[in-house]
């Protein structure tokens, strides 16, 4: 068994590190701007949509066990398209992990490091991903293992401990700013399933691949309780997030938490997990582009490509002129990207594609019935 | 050969960054900052502000612990809380640092007249913590500041710290943090409040 292959607890951590190093940026602000007191209620509405999409990957999937979307491509128009799928689903990869870095860093500068220029903090972060990478995948998605329950307890711990400043009236009127803009326009939500695009390429790195739909569902209905924990905390907190700084909600958050005059300032602790999960993120998002990169070119060997998917990265990050235009490409255009490649032209392919296999077994039952209708004819 | 060439490049990478974080370490170093405990907002004339800076005395080590600190107290006028930020920090020696602000204080004349812009700013500053109290005074804040005295308290930053957590155990005084007034404040079915205190 190769080393690359990962367990199902493995897998399901990975899905999970996508959603929290995405809730650690802007996403929930933009949520709560959004859907204002409707937030929990639209949250809930996109995740049981979110379940059922992600049981109906599953589905879809049945028919190609360990494949990926880009091999499943390949059937359904050969390998043009197989290239092209391979292309736009390595830019979403790329595009969104080095904006989402660039955001992150920023914060960090605010915070941290006023004095340093982004390149160095954004260089270090790129650097971590590019040892992590060198050593295994098996090293990311180990790390991965100990850090991502850490952070997960984290939303837990910040939860329970600002609980005595919620007020729940916040959740009223339920349905926000009206059921159209909730339900109808509240669909967009669905890109803080950011983690279903990493689905379509887990078949072929799973040691057990029976355990697929498991894992499917799991990641997919842990992530729904994971952001239902963090919005409901943050709108039971805050009034709302339009008008705060432009800082993380979720460190706002943590800056509230407090045990008297002895154990404060916990908001440090919160932001060293964050920035080991947001590595563990980077590091999974190069390591899938480089596995796709491999298929398309039928390179042999992935090391070389360490290095340069890592300074692609960087290179991205560095582009937006500030974090205005990093925030708005993450509230703006990630969510209709997440939404098109993921959910259309993942589930478009993979529907084609079964289509296509449909096609091949009945021709191949037609050309068996034929060969036995003339195999009985003699005998008649 | 090739050992020799990734151990230098790994040298050099962390010298330069070293030299990159430097500055980060030396601007934050407490060395160079200077703690303020409390700030104080006036109106002054052409509507602009007089913004007092209460800052921490650090007592000497060889002083007894009974020795209480004198005040020092900076104040500006300015046409906004930032820029009377900027000017104390252009002629204090050190860069002010209000990550260890308890208590802000508004007086009634400002208050009356409306604190919202002075709020905004000092939420959005990432070193001011919510769970700061916010004083309204019925005297000029400044003249408050002056006349807090504690008698039992020795360290007056203990003191800010903990004087509005009479609130647990009597109701003459709420425990008003300005993270709350802010989130009163651009509430619509809200009413911010603040500690209200004379001299």
């Amino acid at each position: 068994m190769p080393k690359s292959k990962i367990g199902t607890i493995e897998a399901i951590m990975l899905v999970l590190t996508i959603v929290v190093a995405h809730s650690v940026l802007s996403m929930p602000t933009n949520i709560l701007s959004s859907y204002k007191s409707a937030s929990i209620l639209n949250v809930i509405y996109v995740s049981i949509i979110a379940i059922a999409i992600s049981y109906f990957i599953y589905r879809l999937f049945k028919n190609f066990p360990s494949m990926d979307i880009v091999d499943i491509s390949e059937l359904v128009g050969g390998k043009v398209f197989r290239n092209l799928v391979g292309i736009v689903f390595i830019v979403y990869f790329i595009l969104s992990a080095a904006l989402m870095l660039r955001n992150f860093c920023e914060s960090i500068q605010i915070l941290y490091f006023p004095m340093t220029d982004i390149t160095f903090i954004m260089s270090l972060l790129v650097i971590a991903i590019c040892m992590a990478n060198k050593l295994n995948f098996s090293a990311t998605v180990k790390t991965n293992v100990i850090i991502l329950p850490i952070a997960l307890f984290g939303v837990l711990f910040l939860f329970f401990t600002n609980i005595n400043r919620f007020v729940p009236e916040r959740m009223f009127p339920i349905l926000g700013e009206g059921a159209f803009n909730t339900f109808v326009l509240g669909l967009t939500n669905l890109a803080s399933f950011g983690g279903i695009a990493y689905i379509y390429f887990l078949p072929p790195l799973l040691k057990d691949s029976t355990k697929f739909k498991k894992i499917t569902l799991i990641s997919i209905a842990a992530t729904a309780i994971y952001l239902i924990f963090t919005i409901a905390t943050l709108l039971f907190i805050f009034t709302f997030f339009t008008n705060v700084s432009e800082i993380s909600p979720l460190y706002t958050a943590t800056r509230y938490i407090e045990f008297g005059t002895f154990f404060q300032r916990l908001e440090s602790v919160f932001l060293l997990i964050w920035i080991l999960v947001f590595a563990c993120y980077l590091s999974i998002v190069c390591k899938f582009s480089m596995n796709i990169f491999q298929k398309i070119t039928g390179i042999s060997n992935q090391k070389p490509l360490i290095d340069i998917f890592g300074l692609l990265i960087l290179a991205i990050s560095l582009i937006p002129k500030n974090l205005a235009v990093s925030q708005s490409f993450e509230s703006k255009v990630f969510p209709y990207l997440m939404i098109g490649i993921v959910l259309v032209l993942g589930i478009v392919i993979l529907l084609f594609a079964n289509i296509v296999k449909k096609k091949q077994i009945y021709n191949a039952n037609t050309v068996n019935n034929t060969i036995y209708n003339r195999k009985e004819l003699p005998n008649e | 050969m090739s050992n020799w060439i990734k151990n230098i490049s790994i040298f050099v990478v962390i010298l330069v960054f070293i030299s990159a974080f430097s500055s980060s370490y030396s601007s934050l170093n407490i060395d160079n900052l200077t703690y303020v405990l409390a700030i104080g907002i006036d109106a002054s004339d052409d509507n602009k502000l007089e913004v007092s800076f209460h800052f921490s005395n650090p007592i000497p080590a060889e002083s007894s612990a009974s020795e209480k600190a004198n005040p020092i107290i900076n104040t500006v006028i300015a046409s906004s809380l930032s820029n009377a930020i900027n000017l104390v920090n252009g002629y204090q020696g050190r860069q002010l640092n209000l990550s260890h602000c308890k208590v802000i204080i508004f007086s009634e004349e400002i208050a009356s007249r409306g604190i919202s812009d002075e709020v905004y700013t000092l939420i959005n500053d990432t070193q001011i913590r919510p769970s700061a109290n916010i004083i309204v005074s019925k005297c000029n804040a400044k003249y408050y500041m002056n006349q807090i005295q504690p008698e039992i308290e020795n360290l007056l930053s203990k003191y800010y710290e903990i004087f509005a957590e009479s609130s647990k155990y009597v109701g003459h005084m709420p425990n008003a943090t300005i993270g709350d007034f802010f989130n009163s404040l651009i509430c619509k079915t809200c009413e911010p409040y603040a500690i209200l205190r004379w001299n």
